[in-house]
């Protein structure tokens, strides 16, 4: 077992979610009883066994590179939650 | 008779092709059956009348015609809520995508287009596919047809609700560790998770990349063939396509040979109710006396399935849900005055707890500290528990288990203990990590009028000897043919 716990604040930190103080004191109990649980598969040996990244063999994936179909500028900026002039508008970043 | 909404796809088609009803008609009289039934199951999270009964109008003119489009034309069929449909809303049941509108086409919806579906609405679902019970839906339970006290299973409950219920008779859902299984166990109807690769993923929404497949549910297994017809085959624009030989699904069900059915002890012991296992044992029984040879076989690394599970699951989901960033489409919170802002606290403001919480995991999982001792681990053992059944598909043609190690629970019984909702899976989670394909099926009923099911597991791209071994099941027994009263 590895007997860890989850430092919630740089893990809020890196998936970049905020969280109440109400909030954080109920997932840091709850995500260390999980880890906890998840922590029976330190117990298998795995020593030379390769990971299974893709359940069915990976074949080929190569295709031709024929231009399709695509959305228009408005099309694709249909669902932005702030435009001007056909871009997306944010903040400023770069004083 | 059943009532028009109880028939079969199968049976509609054919009243379709005989000029004894139109699609319009159908359409209409399934808009009636929602009316009557969805303020009880609260099945859909959107509904489209208009645009219904318009592709039913054009199913009817193609058959005016003589140019239909296959036996799938002119019929109603729902879609799980987070499957690109172009201008209809998608919002994976979360409140971040409250707005979203699909610009474009799921391949699924395509194909389903071009067999001439008329697409109805939009099914409810647990937030982000993440639950077993549809009641992390940031909009609205869902409630089982067959006791609203209880939850649908899920987490796509929507879909299954909506097809017990009769509010139609096909619906598609997405399968990651069980999502068309386990709901289709507890509402008594069949839910087929596919072959990872038989079925295009373009459009679908993604949660854990390397087990999501989308899959049908039907109350009839001949309505199961029907839809899966359509769905599978190789695309392009999926890189986990599988270019495969897809047979005649139907004309598959004639072949009545009976096979090896293996019986894992690992999926009858504690933690399994007394009813569900008296069922599975009866059908078992059932397949013993029809000439089918049962063999006990062993998957030993069954115990960690669930831990492996929900860690890939979460790291893969925390990678996936990372695009939800509030910029370039999603909710963007109001309250942000910099783009740091933007991210953290649009995704505090749209994404539920369970969701949270997963991204979280996900994360510690993934992170440079612990990948080794979580994600690769999980990864390395995911081949322990893939080869267990590589070993036993040496012995066996299909593996049989229980779908969900009991019946429906009611409303609140788990939410409050994510590690007890996480262990709903515990049936159903192996076939997804390896990759093969597994069919929900209905086999009887418990206490408090709650359906149970039986799953079948077979080997990779094995979906017609599921069908059938299931099919032969379904002629003997008249669980199916039974509705819920509402």
């Amino acid at each position: 077992m590895t007997n860890q716990h989850v430092d919630l604040d740089r893990i809020m930190q890196l998936c970049r979610i905020e969280l109440t103080d109400d909030e954080k004191k109920t997932l840091t109990q709850q995500l260390d009883t999980m880890l906890h649980y998840l922590d029976q598969i330190q117990e298998v040996d795995i020593e030379g066994v390769e990971p299974l990244y893709h359940s069915v063999e990976a074949c080929d994936v190569l295709h031709n590179d024929i231009p399709g179909e695509n959305f228009s500028v408005d099309e694709a900026l249909q669902n932005a939650p702030d435009t001007r002039e056909h871009q997306i508008t944010v903040p400023r970043i770069v004083d | 008779m059943d009532s028009l909404f109880y028939q079969s796809a199968n049976t509609l088609s054919e009243q379709l092709a005989l000029g004894k009803i139109s699609s319009v008609e159908l359409t209409q009289e399934f808009l009636r059956r929602i009316d009557t039934v969805e303020p009880k199951v609260q099945a859909f999270l959107s509904i489209d009348r208009e645009k219904s009964l318009a592709e039913a109008k054009a199913s009817d003119q193609r058959r005016a015609q003589k140019a239909t489009l296959g036996p799938l034309d002119g019929i109603p069929v729902g879609i799980k809520d987070l499957i690109a449909e172009k201008g209809q809303p998608l919002t994976c049941a979360s409140k971040i995508l409250e707005h979203y509108i699909s610009p474009y086409d799921a391949t699924v919806i395509e194909k389903l287009h071009a067999a001439g579906a008329v697409l109805l609405g939009r099914l409810n679902m647990d937030e982000f596919a993440m639950g077993s019970s549809t009641e992390s839906s940031a909009y609205h339970k869902t409630y089982n047809p067959w006791n609203l006290a209880h939850v649908p299973g899920g987490s796509g409950g929507g879909s299954t609700a909506a097809v017990a219920a009769g509010e139609l008779p096909l619906a598609l859902g997405s399968d990651t560790g069980g999502s068309v299984r386990q709901p289709a166990a507890y509402c008594g109807i069949y839910g087929l998770k596919p072959t990872y690769g038989l079925i295009s993923r373009y459009g679908l929404s993604a949660l854990t990349s390397s087990t999501d497949q989308i899959g049908p549910n039907a109350r009839e297994i001949r309505d199961l063939c029907l839809l899966l017809q359509v769905l599978a085959g190789h695309d392009d624009r999926d890189s986990t396509s599988y270019p495969a030989d897809i047979p005649n699904y139907l004309q598959s069900l004639k072949n009545t040979q009976p096979c090896r059915i293996g019986i894992p002890k690992e999926y009858f012991g504690e933690g399994l109710s007394a009813e569900v296992r008296e069922s599975i044992e009866a059908a078992i029984a059932f397949y013993q006396q029809n000439g089918y040879t049962v063999i006990d076989i062993t998957l030993p690394h069954t115990r960690y399935a669930i831990p492996v599970y929900y860690v890939v699951m979460t790291a893969e989901a925390s990678s996936n849900l990372a695009r939800f960033d509030g910029i370039r489409y999603s909710h963007r919170s109001t309250e942000a005055t910099n783009a740091i802002d933007i991210y953290l606290k649009s995704r505090e403001e749209g994404f539920g707890p369970e969701v949270k919480r997963r991204i979280l995991l996900g994360t510690f999982a993934l992170s440079s500290d612990h990948r080794d001792a979580y994600y690769m681990r999980a990864q390395r053992v995911r081949t322990l528990i893939q080869r267990d059944f590589l070993q036993a598909f040496q012995d066996v043609d299909v593996i049989l288990t229980p779908t969900a190690p009991s019946t429906a629970f009611k409303f609140g019984a788990k939410s409050s203990d994510p590690l007890q909702m996480y262990l709903e899976d515990i049936c159903t989670v192996s076939a997804s990590l390896a990759g093969f394909p597994a069919l929900a099926v209905p086999c009887g009923f418990g206490g408090n009028n709650l359906p149970i099911g039986f799953q079948l597991i077979g080997n990779f791209f094995q979906e017609s000897t599921l069908l059938a071994t299931a099919h032969v099941f379904e002629r003997e027994h008249d669980c199916v043919r039974k509705h819920p009263e509402l």
